[in-house]
């Protein structure tokens, strides 16, 4: 009972009353009264709408992605067994904890115009090449694919690692081919693996700072840099908080609706 | 029919192939900072012209980076004191309580991680505004305590499902007080799980961002801080010393791992033995 007090009032205090005064911060007005001006205000900006379609589009084509090279990849994982199964784990667990600020970093510099990618494109005489990847759309959506991958991957690999392969057996003994199989019995069976991966790509997506932040040029600008710079460099407090408060009902309700089809730990847990 | 089976052998090949060539791409780019941080010039290749050690002697001897350093120490430090052992607390409520309170106590721990880290950032930016200036560090390893806290969490409650009830009835039986239970049987059984948690919450908030720039100011910067404004406004090989600095680190708590579990394996082994 006494612990149970302790957790909440350190929550409390440290977490629940400032994120409750974001939250009133956001539909107070100059005056001191209550208002929803801030979000009147939100609706009617022409900044913030490209802004918003551009992290919704962003956060989606870094999922889908995420989904085309992981999903094949993963299937194959989560067969192996012994050590190749350890050391994949650790070859994805290893990515997955470095600093995402390194991950971008890197990318930064191997994307660059004289960066190892143009250079293999350019001798192996690709027309165009060297590209411009960086500071555009394209570099974002391959940087942010690379620092959430390992995410994709260890949801769909804890998934697929439970797939009773006697139904698989026993569907082949009966006749199926490998297409069938895999497309009646295999996809389904992975669904929810790919649902909940999805999930936490596309909210860690819609929420990401450092690699947009770093990545992108003025046009990329998604939706936590907007608030980074409202409280930052514009010192707009109200106008930050209103921003919040839409992200925050976005991805709470995001996660209620995905909660009640898969199951919260799910969703926690990507090991599965 | 060979013809056939020659035909999937070739696409298992293929799809083994692929399979480490996602890998591949996964590991390359974080091994290519190795040659990236041994160049000599101030423009990064992953082929450097020249191998040379200047910017490890410019990291290793400049006070910035190595007040960004211990910075980061102290305030990744505090945080995982304050995560492990809130989580721990949870941890065996939630494992240990039926009510309904339960699940709404789950939700709650779990709430640093579902709300976006810049929300978690700017909440704590407003309670740095109700504390005086020389707590700022204390308000960044809270905050970064809290993003660590839903982890510890979980971790921690998988580990003390995994003790058998029959044990800490066992030690009850043969006198055990709640104090001595706790030291001499929950404790240790659950000591894999809070190590783990430990680990983790510290690379949490030893790679936190926002939260540290959020509260930053003159004489407090923290590493990644320094790391963000350093590639926004400089970019040096500078940065791929201390990316490889961190790497080693996140082996070494690999590795650490690694032998925590089989000594937790013996140890385990012995007692129910």
């Amino acid at each position: 009972m006494l612990s149970l007090a302790v957790i909440l009032f350190f929550v409390g205090v440290t977490f629940l009353l400032p994120l409750f005064n974001v939250l009133l911060l956001s539909i107070s007005d100059p005056n001191g009264g209550v208002s929803l001006h801030h979000f009147r205000a939100l609706a009617t900006s022409v900044s913030l709408r490209p802004v918003l379609i551009n992290t919704a589009v962003t956060a989606l084509q870094v999922t889908f992605f995420c989904v085309l090279i992981g999903y094949p990849a993963a299937m194959f994982f989560a067969r192996l067994e012994g050590w190749k199964a350890n050391l994949t784990g650790v070859a994805i667990l290893f990515p997955f904890l470095t600093s995402s600020l390194v991950r971008t970093f890197v990318f930064i510099v191997l994307l660059g115009r004289n960066g190892v990618l143009n250079s293999v494109l350019v001798s192996l005489g690709v027309p165009g090449a060297p590209f411009t990847l960086l500071f555009n759309h394209i570099g974002v959506v391959i940087g942010m694919t690379y620092v959430l991958l390992p995410y994709m991957l260890l949801a769909l690999i804890g998934t697929m690692r439970k797939i009773d392969h006697t139904l698989l057996d026993a569907a082949r003994s009966l006749g199926a081919g490998p297409v069938r199989i895999f497309l009646t019995i295999y996809v389904p069976l992975s669904l929810p693996g790919v649902a909940a991966g999805a999930i936490i790509t596309t909210i860690l997506g819609f929420g990401y700072f450092v690699t947009p932040a770093l990545m992108g040029g003025p046009g990329q600008r998604m939706i936590a840099q907007s608030v980074e710079q409202r409280i930052l460099i514009m010192y707009d407090l109200p106008g930050a908080a209103s921003i919040s408060v839409l992200m925050l009902v976005v991805v709470l309700s995001t996660y209620a609706v995905a909660a009640r089809y898969l199951g919260l730990s799910r969703l926690m847990r990507p090991q599965g | 029919m060979s013809k056939r089976r020659t035909i999937a052998r070739l696409g298992e090949y293929l799809h083994a192939g692929y399979a480490w060539l996602v890998l591949a791409m996964l590991l390359l780019p974080l091994v290519a900072l190795i040659p990236i941080s041994l160049g000599d010039s101030a423009t990064m290749s992953a082929f450097p012209d020249r191998i040379s050690l200047r910017w490890y002697r410019e990291v290793l001897g400049g006070s910035d980076w190595q007040s960004a350093f211990s910075w980061s120490l102290l305030t990744a430090s505090v945080a995982t004191v304050i995560s492990t052992t809130i989580g721990y607390l949870a941890a065996y409520a939630i494992v240990h309580s039926e009510t309904r309170l339960k699940s709404m106590l789950e939700i709650l721990m779990l709430m640093p991680m579902m709300v976006p880290t810049v929300i978690v950032a700017f909440s704590t930016y407003m309670l740095a505004t109700w504390i005086p200036l020389d707590g700022r560090w204390l308000v960044i390893s809270i905050g970064q305590g809290l993003l660590g806290l839903p982890i510890a969490t979980l971790i921690i409650a998988a580990s003390l499902r995994g003790i058998d009830p029959t044990l800490i009835s066992a030690a009850v039986s043969l006198g055990g007080d709640r104090r001595q239970v706790f030291r001499m049987v929950t404790l240790p059984m659950a000591m894999h799980g809070i190590l783990s948690a430990a680990a983790l919450s510290f690379l949490i908030a030893f790679d936190e961002l926002l939260i540290a720039l959020f509260l930053t100011r003159p004489g407090l910067e923290t590493l990644p801080v320094r790391i963000f404004d350093s590639v926004t406004y400089e970019l040096t090989p500078a940065i791929a010393v201390v990316s490889v600095f961190l790497m080693a680190l996140i082996c070494l708590a690999l590795l650490a791992g690694a032998v925590v579990r089989k000594v937790a394996a013996i140890s385990e082994a012995r007692v129910v033995r």
